[in-house]
């Protein structure tokens, strides 16, 4: 059984075909070919799917691509393509990098997204707000010291 | 992936869902409304539930309206578990409702899984119906034959199994306006962040002017299949000095009551029922302190 | 040296981080189907039938496999580690199950159709009809004369029988002081990276040739096995891996799946892609750790340890064709460790049970040696009434002891392990804690501090496989002066890439940007073993620097005559050769390059070979497989080792334990990047962490695996995981070029013995004492109580 669905995804608008029992997480790598959005469980535990969903991070294989419909999706390839002011990172990847905050880079999209919707919400965390604020995206190389190191930079930087 | 067809409905209003639903019954085809999908669609990615219909509510407008009604906070069943944690009328006049939503699952968790969807799930675990419970909350039930409204004490039912039938669509829920000076906290035992509760105590206490008890509420998850109230010593407590002996009373009281806990791999019916009795005093410790 | 030594960010690093990485599920071809697998959903029984006809009927279905068909289209799959060539027992494993299953999970059939819903609902449609046979998942039940068998052939369910002896174990005990004994038992979990395995096969039935894209750490003995398996040519066959999501050891061997999808692609001449879900992975992906270890020691009365008696019984499931009971095997060669007790006898029974199959993880062993050498100290330290770092202090293997051969064979190779040790403790504040641990004990908080200390052998190298020690890498230099390096060792996200084209661009003299490093492709790059035993860096980066040192040679020929001097006189940094001491006599490296290529025939090249390439293989000097006097061979090269302190408090109302601190001086040779290895260890020790404490793979009597999700399967997040507080102490191996050690996999053993060390301090005002794991909070609360009713559950004295 399909249903056709029209929403934005990455800024761009979009209409598809979908198979009604299709996952957002499946939709955007199968279809959209979008595969920066990974997935590790199906059970909504381990974040790698989380994507940006009408403003708000959301695990994509809890959600159903045909419920999206009129919704506006941003992916870890269009936040980049936003996050672009100068260079060709955004600040939070930066420090990331600089910090080596991923190692495989299989949770990398997620935790980036997870940040993002963190800092935006509490631009100066605590450790601990850090450590609450990514606890759905779980890192299993596990850089979670330098992910919280990164976090903590980037807090600083826009303090001063 | 979810294994099994489904055929996908997007109501707009209550009434289409309700008549959605009632034909799928007539049809004798299994459909499951879906809200936030932090309960459903793992269930269904697992293969442990497969319907044939799926009716979102997600585009049904109003569901998530936070209004306080009188004494009444009405909360939409469509209302996100962030929502209630950061809703500033929930934060002044039933605090506790914010403090449980604000540590279900995790961020996205929260961003996306609703109260109605917790309910009509409905997991022996889960945080809000225990709290739910001790606020002796209201629920309004629109099926097809109209609304009717079901009291806490009788909505959940057993174990994963509450009152609401196959056809009706759950729509609001009501708490009372908690008064200023009544301390509440909800605490919660897991095995890593962002876990199900092993246990989950909600407690309130509103003090007198000398510092006597004037009520206590507490209720409790992990104690039974179902959350269980401490109805009997709620009543007695009342004018009692609240110090650790009233505290300790609570607490001996929560662990007779928790005598048939669902036991798990980590926690058996034995461990979890002490820590029903930690967790009560830590509950009402904090609900005391907070207390004016 | 540029850039060896310094803090370079991962050079995958701003792709990984914008989300391009290639992951192999994430690569398409046209016209590819998707494969279901079927799993048993008994612990052990028969297979009476299968009826595969509705699926085969199912829409979208191409191709439908049981055991039958597999036997007549391929052979067993080699194992990685043949238990037979080590005394063993054996058995023949196919792709899929053949007549019977061992564990919940096993492969009993598969589907490939057009889509993956409609390969999930074919494989719901097969009919497999079987007969229950009784289920033993208890090893020392199954080591019982009438207990159910596993394989009825071998009589027996013991896998394997080994000893390691040494000096005059009864003389030492009959010498001794004090002897006591004891029981540990460590629980089964597993490495679960966060990328689930995935395979894309593609067979062209025009070319004759399989391609395999698939989520590996070794693809040339990957391709080596599927040869062997499929009858194919390895010349046929090409495998790629792309970006892997982790690993930790699960990806080292030839899982069945790997084989299955290329012999689903060569029957359906399309390419096939499978991608395993987590539940499978759980079930069937590869488990670890659960042993009893039992030992008895004897020591003098001022802590000295003069025998050790070690009895290991390892609980490997069911035999796979993954290597995994090799754990075991390694978890007896390694004791006792970094200790000198010359009087010492393992002996150790690898045993078969109706649960998944072990497979590699991070620790493969060390971490139970690890374990069991830490409570033995800890164990003696009681006894003696010393402190617990004085014990160890006094049986460390001394300084100038090295290489110092242990009974088994192992041959460490170099360390100052008192240092390593009486440095954390200074880092930790070891001496001064009594006094906060008493005042906090004032207000009723219960802080422990735990030390441990690991001895983590790596680079194993084990004869008759491809499990060795040595690795090769080809350095090439374009006509613009890139350079590319194609190694034989690979990265599942362990940044070896990053230390490699380090080591070339410091060789070379070249900006690091210049240098892209080519990994895991069987086409493109020299044989090699792949990645494991924390063996890439300091194995392929050895390979990779000899082949850099060959080209910079070639280089500074041409540039010397090109400058009119000896190759000696020449500097080269970022691309520049210098005159040493005249600034305005250079060439660029890359005018050197494009010389080399262009005028072969010319001035300054005329005299040489042409071209700018280099494949060099590097071995470890110091491995033996010729066994010495005592029948002994050394299967590691190297041996780094960390000392640790933990910090930890105990809710002594819930059993809760909270790491507050984690503290080491880790000795990994010389340190390429800081930031990499701090990466790695911080990983390691999260892991070991969670083993501990978090993580269980858990069964009940029918043998159905009660956490198979990520919901009870619970792996620790930020909130549970401290920063690791790392301190480097560098003794360089003798043995490499640039006296590197393997660094990754060591961290992932110490938080067992020096967390349950610290829980015991804690807990020391009711001599609590802990033997089994994990340290859930029931556990604990559970010894609390026990221990105030009386019974501390102490050792046998
Ligand atoms: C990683 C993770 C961690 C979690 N941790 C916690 C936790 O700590 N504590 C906790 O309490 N929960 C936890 N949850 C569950 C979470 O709270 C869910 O959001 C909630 O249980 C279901 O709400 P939903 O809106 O997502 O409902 P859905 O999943 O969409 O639906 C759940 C069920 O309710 C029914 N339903 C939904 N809406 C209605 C309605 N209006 N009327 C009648 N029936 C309805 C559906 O048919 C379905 O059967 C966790 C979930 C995840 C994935
Ligand atoms: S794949 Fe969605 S949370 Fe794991
Ligand atoms: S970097 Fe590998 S899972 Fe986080």
């Amino acid at each position: 059984m399909h249903t056709t669905i029209q929403l934005t995804v990455n800024n761009a608008p979009c209409e598809a075909t979908v198979d009604t029992r299709t996952l957002l997480v499946d939709f955007l790598r199968d279809q959209l070919d979008l595969t920066g959005t990974h997935l590790g469980c199906a059970t909504g535990n381990c974040g790698a799917c989380t994507v940006v969903l009408d403003g708000l991070t959301v695990k994509a294989c809890t959600v159903l691509a045909a419920d999206v419909a009129g919704s506006a999706v941003t992916t870890i390839e269009g936040w980049t393509q936003d996050a672009r002011q100068s260079g060709d990172l955004h600040p939070i990847q930066d420090a990331f990098v600089k910090h080596h905050a991923l190692q495989c880079g299989f949770c990398t999209p997620g935790m980036v997204l997870s940040v993002q919707q963190l800092l935006k919400e509490k631009p100066n965390p605590t450790e601990a707000e850090i450590r609450h604020g990514i606890a759905g995206n779980l890192c299993r190389c596990t850089g979670y010291a330098s992910i919280v190191k990164a976090v903590q930079e980037i807090a600083r930087m826009s303090s001063e | 992936m979810i294994r099994a067809p489904l055929q996908f409905h997007r109501p707009h209003s209550i009434d289409e869902a309700v008549r959605l639903l009632s034909q799928c019954a007539q049809d004798g085809e299994d459909a499951k409304l879906l809200a936030g999908g932090q309960s459903l669609l793992p269930s269904m990615n697992l293969g442990l539930v497969a319907p044939a219909h799926i009716i979102s509510l997600n585009h049904v407008t109003g569901l998530d309206a936070i209004r306080r009604d009188d004494d009444m906070l009405a909360i939409g069943a469509g209302t996100t578990h962030r929502s209630l944690a950061e809703s500033e009328v929930v934060q002044t006049y039933c605090p506790i409702l914010s403090e449980t939503a604000a540590c279900i699952g995790d961020v996205q968790v929260r961003n996306r899984g609703t109260l109605g969807g917790s309910i009509g799930h409905f997991d022996p675990a889960a945080d809000y119906p225990p709290v739910l419970v001790l606020l002796d909350a209201a629920f309004r039930i629109v099926g097809p034959n109209g609304e009717r409204t079901v009291a806490a004490k009788d909505i959940f039912v057993d174990y994963m199994t509450t009152s609401l039938s196959a056809d009706e669509v759950l729509t609001e829920i009501r708490v009372p306006v908690l008064s200023p000076d009544t301390g509440t906290a909800y605490v919660k035992f897991t095995r890593v962040e962002g876990g199900f509760a092993i246990v989950g105590v909600g407690a309130c206490l509103g003090l007198n002017s000398d510092g006597t008890c004037r009520s206590i509420r507490v209720g409790i998850c992990g104690a039974a299949p179902v959350p269980v109230r401490l109805t009997a010593i709620e009543d007695t407590l009342k004018g009692k000095t609240v110090d650790d002996t009233f505290i300790e009373a609570v607490a001996d009281a929560a662990y007779e009551t928790a005598h048939d806990p669902v036991a798990e791999l980590h926690a058996a019916a034995d461990y979890k029922r002490e820590m029903v009795r930690v967790f009560t005093r830590r509950a009402v410790k904090t609900a005391s302190e907070r207390a004016a | 040296m540029a850039y060896i030594g310094s803090a370079v960010s991962g050079i995958l690093d701003a792709k990984l981080v914008a989300g391009k990485g290639q992951y192999t599920a994430d690569v398409s071809l046209p016209g590819m189907g998707y494969m279901a697998v079927v799993r048993s959903p008994y612990a052990h029984a028969r297979i009476l039938s299968i009826d595969t006809g509705a699926a085969q009927q199912h829409p979208g279905v191409r191709i439908v496999a049981t055991g039958a068909d597999i036997k007549q289209w391929s052979r067993p799959i080699p194992h990685t580690l043949n238990p037979s060539a080590f005394g063993g027992k054996t058995t023949d494993i196919y792709c899929l199950a053949i007549d019977r299953v061992h564990y919940v999970g096993t492969p009993v059939a598969a589907v490939v159709a057009d889509t993956r819903h409609a390969a999930t609902e074919a494989a719901n449609l097969i009919e497999v009809e079987y007969a229950d046979l009784p289920v033993v998942i208890d090893a020392e039940r199954a080591l019982e004369p009438d207990s159910p068998l596993l394989y009825p052939e071998w009589e027996t369910n013991e896998l394997m029988h080994v000893r390691f002896q040494g000096g005059d174990v009864e003389r030492a005990f009959a010498d001794a002081d004090h002897i006591l004994d004891d029981t540990l038992h460590l629980h089964r979990h597993t490495a679960t990276p966060l990328e689930p395995r995935a395979a894309l096969a593609h067979y062209d039935d025009r070319a004759e040739r399989l391609t395999l894209w698939v989520s590996t750490q070794a693809p040339h003995p990957l391709r080596t096995t599927l040869a062997n398996t499929l009858e194919m040519d390895e010349n046929d066959i090409q495998v790629i891996q792309p970006q892997v999501g982790g690993a930790f050891g699960v990806k080292i061997p030839t899982y069945q799946e790997d084989p299955l999808a290329c012999l689903l692609s060569k029957r359906t001449g399309k390419p096939v892609k499978w991608v395993e879900e987590r539940t499978e992975h759980l079930m069937a992906g590869g488990h670890a750790r659960e042993q009893t270890l039992k030992f008895s020691v004897a020591c003098k009365a001022d802590g000295t340890v003069v025998g050790l008696k070690v009895r290991i019984i390892g609980d490997v499931g069911a035999l796979a064709a993954v290597a995994g009971w090799g754990m075991s095997y390694v978890a007896s060669f390694v004791v006792p460790g970094p200790y000198k007790i010359p009087n010492c006898e393992v002996d150790l029974s690898i045993v078969v049970t109706n649960k998944g199959p072990w497979n590699a993880y991070r620790g493969f062993g060390k971490e139970a040696a690890s374990f069991l050498m830490d409570r033995v100290m800890d164990r003696v330290a009681d006894t003696v009434q010393m402190d617990r770092a004085a014990v160890r202090l006094k049986n460390f293997v001394p300084k100038d002891e090295f290489p110092y051969v242990q009974i088994s064979g192992a041959t460490l190779d170099s360390g100052d392990y008192a240092k390593a040790l009486q440095d954390v403790m200074d880092k930790a504040g070891y001496q001064s804690f009594a006094e906060e641990q008493q005042r906090l004990h004032a207000q009723g908080r219960y802080i422990g501090m735990g030390v441990g200390f690991e001895l983590t052998p790596e680079g194993g190298c084990i004869p008759d496989s491809f499990i060795g020690g040595y690795e090769g890498a080809t350095v090439r230099v374009s006509p613009s002066g890139q350079v590319t390096v194609l190694t034989g060792v690979t990265s599942p996200g362990s940044g070896n890439e990053t230390g490699i084209a380090q080591i070339v661009a410091d060789a070379l003299g070249v900006p690091l940007s210049t240098v892209r490093v080519v990994q895991g492709d069987t086409q493109a790059c020299p044989y090699g073993l792949g990645n494991w035993s924390s063996r890439s860096l300091f194995m392929g980066g050895s390979a990779s620097l000899y082949a850099a040192r060959e080209v910079h040679h070639k280089v500074l020929r041409v540039a010397a005559s090109m400058l009119k001097t000896a190759p000696e006189d020449l500097d080269c940094e970022q691309g520049r050769i210098r005159v040493k001491g005249q600034a305005d006599r250079e060439v660029a490296f890359n005018d050197v390059a494009e010389y080399v290529h262009k005028r072969p025939f010319d001035h300054h090249a005329f005299d040489m070979e042409p071209g700018l390439e280099s494949t060099r293989y590097f071995r470890m000097g110091n491995i033996h497989h010729v066994p010495d006097d005592k029948g002994r061979i050394n299967t590691y090269p190297s041996y780094p080792y960390a000392a640790c302190v933990a910090v930890v408090e105990v809710d002594i109302e819930t059993g809760v334990v909270t790491l507050l601190r984690y503290v080491t001086v880790h000795d990994c040779g010389t340190v390429i990047n800081p930031l990499l290895v701090e990466g790695q260890f911080q990983g390691a020790v999260a892991q070991g962490l969670g083993g501990l404490i978090y993580e269980q793979l858990s069964y009940d009597d029918n043998g159905q695996l009660q956490t198979g999700t990520f919901m009870d399967y619970t792996l620790p997040t930020a909130v549970e995981v401290p920063s690791v507080e790392i301190h480097h102490q560098e003794v360089p191996s003798p043995f490499t070029p640039l006296g590197t050690k393997g660094a990754g996999e060591s961290g992932v053993s110490s938080p067992f013995g020096t967390i349950v060390s610290a829980v015991e301090n804690a807990l020391m005002p009711f001599g609590v004492k802990i033997h089994d794991t994990p340290l859930t909070p029931q556990r604990v609360w559970r010894m609390i109580q026990a221990a105030k009713n009386g019974n501390n559950g102490g050792a046998k004295a």
